[in-house]
């Protein structure tokens, strides 16, 4: 069996990894590339690169910043952020993605999942769901957690594995930035939803809230700032997780 | 050395030509036969659908007969003879086919550990794997990983081996494995 993968998350801003970042010893702060390799090294399991820039400028750059992190790494490199269309999609493989994540735009137009399943083979094809509490249940939202949908997010990571996401990537919109630890009642939803791996994302502040997610079942965590910013690394993260019976590569 | 990527016309081969690459060989992406011939080493990549992929390895069975074969992940499961996948036939090096691997979750995606015990020149560890298909573990197999059921991880027969895992993505023990696989291959 595969082992819980530890995931560190560039959000990339005209070229630039934001969210604070805080190593030492990095030449250029914030540089994704140099970040990606020191991540490599600390034992990141895999890499999740997102845009975050919404000009068509900003565009460009990205599709950079992703070759040049491929040409940086040797574990798998999934991107995401603004893809809207299969040449959008095509653009960052060829630019060094093994994965692809859609987000918007499977909701906007369900049958970009297909195709991409269909091309590029489920396990390659990455839905971002991102979603809020409503009551007893949890919304999706689209443009960046800004807009409501109405779909439920169970019923919703359903559809999708349907149409060929081989891998989901959650994220609480609640939580995300307030390291209050992942929403594992949103988490526990999707994956008792779903029989394809299920990345959890938002909220991770310190140990023991990478051991809660792994303990409703979910496959890889992620984490953004708080591997930024050094609190945290995942050399730690791993052998905490290792120490508390969870199978991690280290 | 040169090394022939075989072009199955879809899919993303990125990653394995970089790691190529980095090892310092010539690598080409090619489905011509005498461009194959002249090669050192052909590598049938993992990507894509079976059914497309086993089109294009028959149409070249004839050439891929004599060459030093390393097939990745789809790739190696070509080297057997067919798959639940798809339509097509493979180049039935090895004898098996691959069906869909039981697993608790699918696609078996992520680091699982891989326990070499026939003559593969690699060692054990944990490398990365992302598919559906597999090939049962027992007729064959030099290398297995261990999901619900026991699942070929390599095939290391003389002038044809196959990995199931992606050593281009197992970072720095991967790209040691593809290395020494890809050394043996072309002597």
């Amino acid at each position: 069996m595969p082992t819980l993968r530890v995931i560190p998350c560039l959000d990339v801003d005209k070229g630039m990894v934001v969210k604070g970042v805080n190593f030492v010893g990095l030449r250029e702060m914030g540089d994704p590339s140099e970040l990606a390799a020191r991540y490599e090294e600390e034992g990141a399991d895999e890499l999740v690169v997102l845009d975050i820039t919404a000009s068509v400028e900003g565009r460009k750059t990205f599709v950079e910043v992703v070759r040049n992190v491929a040409d940086a790494i040797g574990i798998p490199l999934a991107v995401g952020g603004g893809v809207r269309s299969m040449e959008d999609a095509d653009r960052l493989f060829k630019a060094g993605a093994d994965k692809v994540s859609v987000n918007t735009a499977a909701v906007r137009d369900p049958q970009l999942v297909s195709r991409m399943a269909y091309e590029y083979g489920s396990q390659s094809t990455v839905v971002a769901i991102d979603a809020k509490r409503a009551g007893d249940r949890f919304e999706v939202y689209i443009y960046g957690g800004r807009t409501p949908t109405g779909l439920d997010a169970g019923e919703w990571a359903r559809r999708v594995v349907e149409l060929g996401a081989g891998e989901l990537l959650v994220t609480s919109i609640d939580r995300d930035g307030t390291q209050r630890g992942y929403d594992l009642d949103l988490l526990s939803t999707v994956v008792r939803s779903v029989g394809v791996p299920v990345i959890a994302s938002g909220g991770a502040g310190a140990l023991e809230h990478f051991y809660e997610a792994a303990s409703v079942g979910v496959d890889a965590v992620l984490a953004a700032s708080l591997f930024h910013t050094g609190v945290l690394s995942i050399g730690s993260v791993k052998r905490y997780l290792r120490d508390r019976g969870i199978e991690v590569r280290l | 050395m040169k090394v022939a990527v075989l072009d199955y016309t879809v899919g993303n081969i990125g990653s394995i030509l970089r790691a190529l690459r980095r090892l310092g060989h010539e690598t080409l992406v090619t489905n011509d036969p005498r461009t194959l011939e002249d090669s050192d080493v052909v590598v049938l990549p993992g990507v894509g659908a079976y059914s497309v992929a086993a089109g294009v390895v028959s149409g070249l069975a004839h050439v891929l007969r004599d060459k030093p074969v390393l097939g990745i992940c789809l790739g190696m499961q070509l080297l057997f003879e067919g798959s639940e996948e798809g339509e097509g036939r493979g180049l039935a090096v090895f004898p098996g086919r691959a069906v869909r691997v039981r697993a608790p979750k699918v696609p078996h995606m992520g680091w699982s550990y891989v326990k070499v015990v026939g003559d593969c020149p690699f060692e054990d560890g944990y490398y990365y794997f992302m598919h559906s298909y597999g090939v049962p573990y027992g007729q064959v197999g030099d290398a297995y990983v261990d999901l619900e059921e026991r699942y070929v991880a390599a095939v290391c027969g003389p002038g044809k081996m196959g990995v199931q895992f992606h050593p281009e993505k197992s970072s720095r023990l991967g790209l040691r494995a593809l290395d020494a696989m890809v050394r043996e291959l072309g002597r």
